[in-house]
């Protein structure tokens, strides 16, 4: 199932700020003036270098922090205030997510069907044992495990075959979107390339969105459908992959891309890396207004600003 | 040669496309027998058995638990009956005193010399048996141990449970919401761990009567403060853990993650906490006899049977082996 654009996005973010208080006269913002909305069964990337907010996006959406200001609709309900409790059990179970690192995020005292049926226990979803028994088997499967893993410990697995673990911990509970947070970079390089493919057929086969939250921009750039660029906080530039990736405006995202490497020697000879640095650049980002560049390209910046990119 | 020859052949090798598949990629790739899964309890039970010094702590630990449940009712004395006619009395067991061992005879040493005394058979009393020997008052030692086994096993246990209920509950939900409710807490705690112990005993003899109730409630005032600070510690540690996030994205409540999720992991803290209460727990309820809250005269404790015993220690040495043995 591809992206379907022309459906109501499931997932709308409109200024998001998330401040961390850090004592009476310091505090750390962390997201600034954030939206952006993603639709049923596409995937958005957000890339930015690390401290950029990234991640803490991912966890103000799921609400494992309180957002300071602005909205975020989740598939029609509001779940940027206070949730009710039909609303948090609704999204608890249609919003999952992946987490970073395959060690940390499985309980090592559990075993799997247990971390992977939490999800079945909390909320009741099955009337026998045996019909849990064979969800999660059948979850397993999907996922590339066999069934008899289902009785072993974390520790008992490789890296790759942890993070399919959380994979399927967030499958079982068929949600309409999945926060993947920085889900590969903790993985070695052949297995990142096996969990993305296996991310992306679970999501042809099961129609679910993605927040893919990464600093790998050949990553993003192979899984994404649209791109948040994010710096200190901000969203700087946003649209599909093929105009972030074929004509950056915003002179961060250029020099994030232009430091990718590249695979033909001769090109990657003549690759020059743009350097890019806030504080000489002059430029606000407290000020900067979302101005359309075509499309779905829209880059946050002053109009002189804006002018001034353009003739680059 | 022949290598060379090899080597030759294998260059020329011109490779197929059935080289680049995968062999055997049916399903039974994804079974492997390395880890034969077992459950927790088998692995517990196969570590456990294999480590001698715990097996034979564990025996030790049923044995003693067993005779303290029987051990008082297998002769005829009870553990305040006095005999004054018959006191400090040297073990005598019938089996063994045909070896020469607990005979009933024991040396008593002087300034002037030594010299081997047997009041049964001084007092003609042959048939007369007290295998622990007797005390000061004529009471069978070995009747007060195990009746004394008896109020120290179910103080170890109030301990324990103490321990487990209250602190570890009281550091966990500490630990866990943190802020405001860690604050406050905390301070609670301070301060029931900052008055000394005396002076609420003192306090609490004013307005209850000494026994088992009254230990109990004077463990529950400050035995729990250790274990709580270790099972908060072990709370901060773990509660940012992205497995405890994880399990809240999932919905989880509160409770279930400080009990299902946290709890298993910092179990083995917890248990060596408990461990260490024991004796602690023990060791309070004789001082809590010594102030007059303990267990009242004539019942016993293994604290009890100890202070007594040391008084005759060097001149009745068997009447403090037991109890302490048994400690």
């Amino acid at each position: 199932m591809a992206a379907n654009y022309n459906a109501a996005p499931i997932l709308t973010i409109e200024g998001l700020k998330q401040y961390f208080k850090v004592s009476k006269n310091y505090t750390v913002k962390a997201v600034d003036n954030v939206s952006f909305k993603i639709y049923p069964g596409e995937t958005y990337g957000l890339v930015g270098e690390s401290g950029s907010g990234k991640s803490t996006i991912g966890r103000s959406v799921i609400r494992l922090y309180d957002p300071t200001e602005g909205k975020i609709l989740f598939n029609g309900m509001d779940i940027s205030k206070k949730i009710s409790k039909a609303d948090n059990n609704r999204l608890r179970t249609q919003m999952q997510m992946i987490f970073q690192d395959p060690m940390a995020s499985l309980n090592p005292r559990k075993k799997v069907e247990d971390i992977i049926g939490e999800g079945l226990d909390i909320h009741h979803m099955y009337k026998t044992r045996a019909e849990r028994k064979q969800k999660i088997e059948a979850i397993l499967a999907k996922v590339g495990l066999a069934p008899e893993h289902a009785s072993r410990y974390p520790h008992q697995f490789s890296g790759g075959q942890r993070q399919r673990v959380g994979i399927a911990r967030a499958l079982i509970m068929n949600p309409k979107l999945i926060i993947a947070d920085e889900c590969i970079s903790a993985l070695d390089v052949s297995i990142q390339a096996q969990v993305v493919n296996l991310m992306k057929d679970i999501q042809e086969e099961t129609g679910a969105a993605y927040l893919f939250i990464a600093h790998d921009l050949s990553m993003v750039k192979y899984i994404s459908d649209r791109i948040g660029v994010l710096h200190l906080g901000h969203l700087l530039e946003t649209g599909t992959t093929e105009e972030i990736f074929e004509n950056p405006v915003h002179p961060y995202t250029r020099s994030l891309l232009s430091a990718i490497p590249s695979p033909n020697p001769i090109l990657e000879k003549n690759r020059t890396a743009e350097t890019y640095d806030y504080k000489s650049s002059g430029l606000d980002y407290n000020k900067g207004t979302d101005h359309l560049v075509s499309g779905t390209h829209y880059v946050k910046c002053t109009d002189e600003e804006f002018e001034r990119f353009l003739k680059r | 040669m022949k290598e060379t020859a090899t080597v030759g052949t294998a260059a020329a090798y011109v490779p197929v496309d059935a080289d680049f598949k995968l062999k055997d990629n049916a399903g039974d790739i994804t079974i492997d027998t390395n880890f034969a899964s077992q459950s927790f309890w088998k692995d517990v039970f196969i570590r456990y058995f294999r480590k001698t010094s715990a097996v034979i702590g564990l025996i030790l630990i049923i044995l003693i638990s067993i005779m303290a449940v029987v051990g008082p009712g297998m002769n005829d004395y009870t553990y305040s009956g006095q005999e004054l006619s018959q006191k400090n009395f040297a073990p005598r067991v019938k089996w063994l005193e045909k070896f020469g061992i607990m005979d009933g005879s024991e040396t008593m040493k002087t300034t002037t010399g030594s010299m081997e005394i047997n009041y049964y058979k001084d007092k003609g009393l042959d048939d007369l048996y007290y295998w622990f020997g007797s005390d000061n008052f004529g009471r069978d030692i070995w009747t007060r141990t195990w009746s004394g086994a008896r109020v120290s096993l179910i103080i170890a246990i109030a301990a324990a449970i103490i321990d487990m209920l209250i602190g570890m509950s009281y550091g966990l939900i500490s630990g866990y919401f943190g802020g405001k409710v860690d604050m406050i807490m905390q301070r609670i705690l301070e301060i029931a761990n900052g008055i000394p112990r005396l002076v609420i005993v003192t306090l609490l003899l004013l307005i209850l009567q000494p026994g088992m109730l009254t230990i109990i409630f004077a463990l529950m005032l400050t035995e729990w403060v250790g274990m709580s600070r270790i099972a908060r510690a072990e709370m901060l540690k773990l509660k940012e853990q992205e497995f405890v996030l994880a399990s809240r994205t999932l919905g989880a409540g509160s409770f279930f993650i400080i009990f299902k999720e946290v709890l298993p992991n910092i179990i083995g803290p917890i248990i060596t906490q408990v461990m260490f209460s024991i004796p602690t727990a023990i060791f309070t309820e004789a001082f809590l006899s010594f102030v007059g809250l303990g267990i009242p005269v004539p019942q016993c404790s293994l604290g009890s049977l100890i202070s007594e015993g040391f008084n005759s220690f060097t001149t009745h040495p068997y009447q403090i082996i037991p109890p302490i043995s048994n400690e």
